[in-house]
Formats: structure tokens, C-alpha cells, sequence
């Protein structure tokens, strides 16, 4: 086996064990004519390869996902961005109580870990792999936590006077000790921007592969009942 | 639309891994390696795909029923040999009718007026 061949093997390897296991030893045989074919140069022959490569990895990653499970995760996704956007409107548009600060926080860590858990479980029910309920519940997590940290700042910017005055804020400016209100604002957004996240990839990883395992136990027992 | 008839949208234009893949089984049943040649050849070199865009293409077209896996007596066990399915020979001349449309209507586009 010449070293370009090991080479290819490499890269067939980079395509989804599913297709793999189907076509890889055709794509290797393949490949191996092409190189034993003297009229192909070897720099138009990886020129070939390597240029048809993007393409077909995505399109075989994206169908091995699932396209529908993949819309579905990323639906559910806009759907926690929006919840979280409204809850951002609200916490930073409205002067509310220590009762409402804490309804909003409820709220806040169902937004992020209900739409990862329910991507998760309804993708793991399709194929009964834990995989890729995890995958859908990323592509949640993805779409969601990049809409929500986003509108984060702009409710800053737009309520940016209530921020100023609420007594939360306040008490927490002197906390810190940061010289100006402003400094505080932008230190406060981007902890969130990071803890955020951050949370919601934590916590959507686990709850989705829990929401994931019992689709794929669901779908085990749906096809041992049809058999 | 579903996977089974995302070839078959009347009307719709094949992408061109499709279209010379068709093509090149239209004559015979051909191996991996053959359609790749065949391809080549037949666009004039216009068209050059790899093993990559070879196998998931064959694999979406065999899903959609245009091509079927043929046992074929092989130098080597990892070659697979395809043929064109009565679905995917209609495919083809679907689309052959739909480029002698197009190219009717850009001539008589590009004949003087009078």
C-alpha cells in the first residue's frame, strides 16, 4: 500500500462510521485505481479528492444526523433563544422585586435546559442512539445560547436608563467596587454571556443525554414490541 | 419532499454528478472507478468528481431508486457495480427532453428578428 493510499484511509475516516462501514472500502478501491492509472497526475489526483471532500463530508454528516432532527433541534433552539430573549426584556426592561428576580430565574433555567432536553430525547427516539439526541440537543444549545446572549445585549442597550436606577444593580455596582456604572454593566453582561451558556451546555448536555437515553430505550422497546 | 423522490421533481434540473452518472450507466452496468472514467471522458474533463462525491451520490440515487447494486464477477471484492433501474433511465430522458427544450428556446432566442 503506497503512502498516499494510507493518507486516503485517513481521510475516509473522517466520514460518518455509518457510511463508512458501507462504502469505505469502495471509496479506498476507488481511490486505489486512481493512483495505479498512470494518465492522472498525482497533483490533479488529490487535487480531485481533496476538492470533492468538503462537500461530501458535510452532505453525509448532515444526513447521517438526520436533516429533520437537525431542523427540529435548531427550531427548539430559536424557541429557547426567544424565551430567553423575552426573559431578558423583562429582567432588564422592567424594575421588579427580589419575588420577580427569582420567578425570572426559574424561568431563565427552564429556557435553557427544557428545549436541549426534549431536542435530545426526540432525536435519540428516531435511531435509538444516544448520539445523536446529544447532537440535536448541541445544535439546540448552539442556536439558542447564540440568539440569547445576543439580545442580552442589546436589552442592555435599549433599557440601558433602567439600568442605571434599578436597586439590584445598584447594590451590586458598590459590591463590586468597579469605578463607573458602565464598567459594571459591560462586566456583568459579558460574566453572562460566558456563564450563561456555559450553564445551558452543562445542563442541556446532561438533561439531553438523559432526555436521549429514554428515547433510545422508547425506540428499543417500539421495535422489540413490532418484532 | 422525500428522499424516494428527490430525483424525480418534474421539471427540475439533476446536479451534474447525477446527470453523467446516469449517462454513464445508460450504456452499461459499470464499477466505481468506470463511472468515474466515463464521466470524465464524456463531459470532456468539464466534469471531475472523487470517490467522495462518486459514493454519496450512487448511495442518494440508489436510495431514490434511479440505479440497483449488481453481483458482477470481480478482480477485486471491494469493486461495486451499478446498473440503471427503468426508474432512472426515465429520470434521464426526462432530463435529455428538458435540455433540448432549454436549448430550442435559447436558439430561437439568438436567431435575427424578421
Amino acid at each position: 500500500m503506497s503512502w498516499g493510499e494510507r493518507v486516503y484511509g485517513l481521510v475516509v475516516a473522517l466520514y460518518p462510521s455509518r457510511f463508512r462501514r458501507e462504502y469505505g472500502p469502495a471509496l479506498r478501491q476507488v481511490f486505489h485505481e486512481m493512483v495505479l492509472d498512470r494518465a492522472v497526475p498525482a497533483w490533479r489526483l488529490w487535487l480531485t479528492v481533496l476538492g470533492d471532500l468538503p462537500g461530501s463530508l458535510l452532505r453525509e454528516h448532515y444526513e447521517n444526523l438526520g436533516g429533520g432532527d437537525m431542523r427540529r433541534g435548531a427550531l427548539l433552539g430559536l424557541a429557547m433563544g426567544l424565551f430567553w430573549t423575552a426573559v431578558n426584556m423583562v429582567n432588564q426592561g422592567v424594575i421588579v422585586d427580589d419575588r420577580g428576580h427569582a420567578i425570572l430565574g426559574a424561568s431563565f433555567l427552564a429556557a435553557l435546559v427544557l428545549p436541549c432536553a426534549l431536542s435530545g430525547f426526540l432525536g435519540a427516539r428516531r435511531d435509538g442512539a444516544i448520539g445523536t439526541g446529544l447532537t440535536t440537543a448541541l445544535v439546540t444549545w448552539l442556536v439558542g445560547s447564540a440568539i440569547g446572549v445576543a439580545t442580552m445585549w442589546l436589552a442592555t442597550w435599549i433599557f440601558y436608563q433602567n439600568q442605571l436606577i434599578d436597586p439590584g444593580n445598584i447594590a451590586d455596582f458598590r459590591r463590586t467596587g468597579l469605578p463607573t456604572m458602565d464598567a459594571f454593566l459591560f462586566d456583568d453582561n459579558l460574566r453572562a454571556s460566558i456563564i450563561g451558556p456555559a450553564m445551558s451546555l452543562v445542563m442541556g448536555a446532561l438533561v439531553g443525554t438523559a432526555g436521549a437515553a429514554l428515547g433510545s430505550h422508547m425506540s428499543r422497546t417500539a421495535r422489540t414490541t413490532d418484532a | 419532499m422525500s428522499r424516494a423522490n428527490q430525483f424525480s421533481r418534474p421539471g427540475g434540473p439533476l446536479t451534474a454528478p447525477v446527470f453523467y452518472v446516469l449517462l454513464s450507466l445508460s450504456i452499461r452496468e459499470r464499477h466505481g472507478y468506470d463511472i468515474l472514467k466515463h464521466v470524465q471522458d464524456s463531459s470532456e474533463g468539464a466534469v471531475r468528481f472523487g470517490p467522495g462525491t462518486l459514493y454519496t451520490t450512487l448511495k442518494r440515487m440508489l436510495e431514490a431508486g434511479l440505479i440497483v447494486e449488481v453481483d458482477a464477477e470481480q478482480d477485486d471484492s471491494r469493486r461495486r457495480t451499478y446498473r440503471l433501474t427503468g426508474v432512472g433511465r426515465d429520470r434521464l430522458a426526462a432530463e435529455l427532453q428538458r435540455m433540448d427544450r432549454a436549448l430550442a428556446v435559447a436558439r430561437r432566442a439568438g436567431e435575427p428578428a424578421g
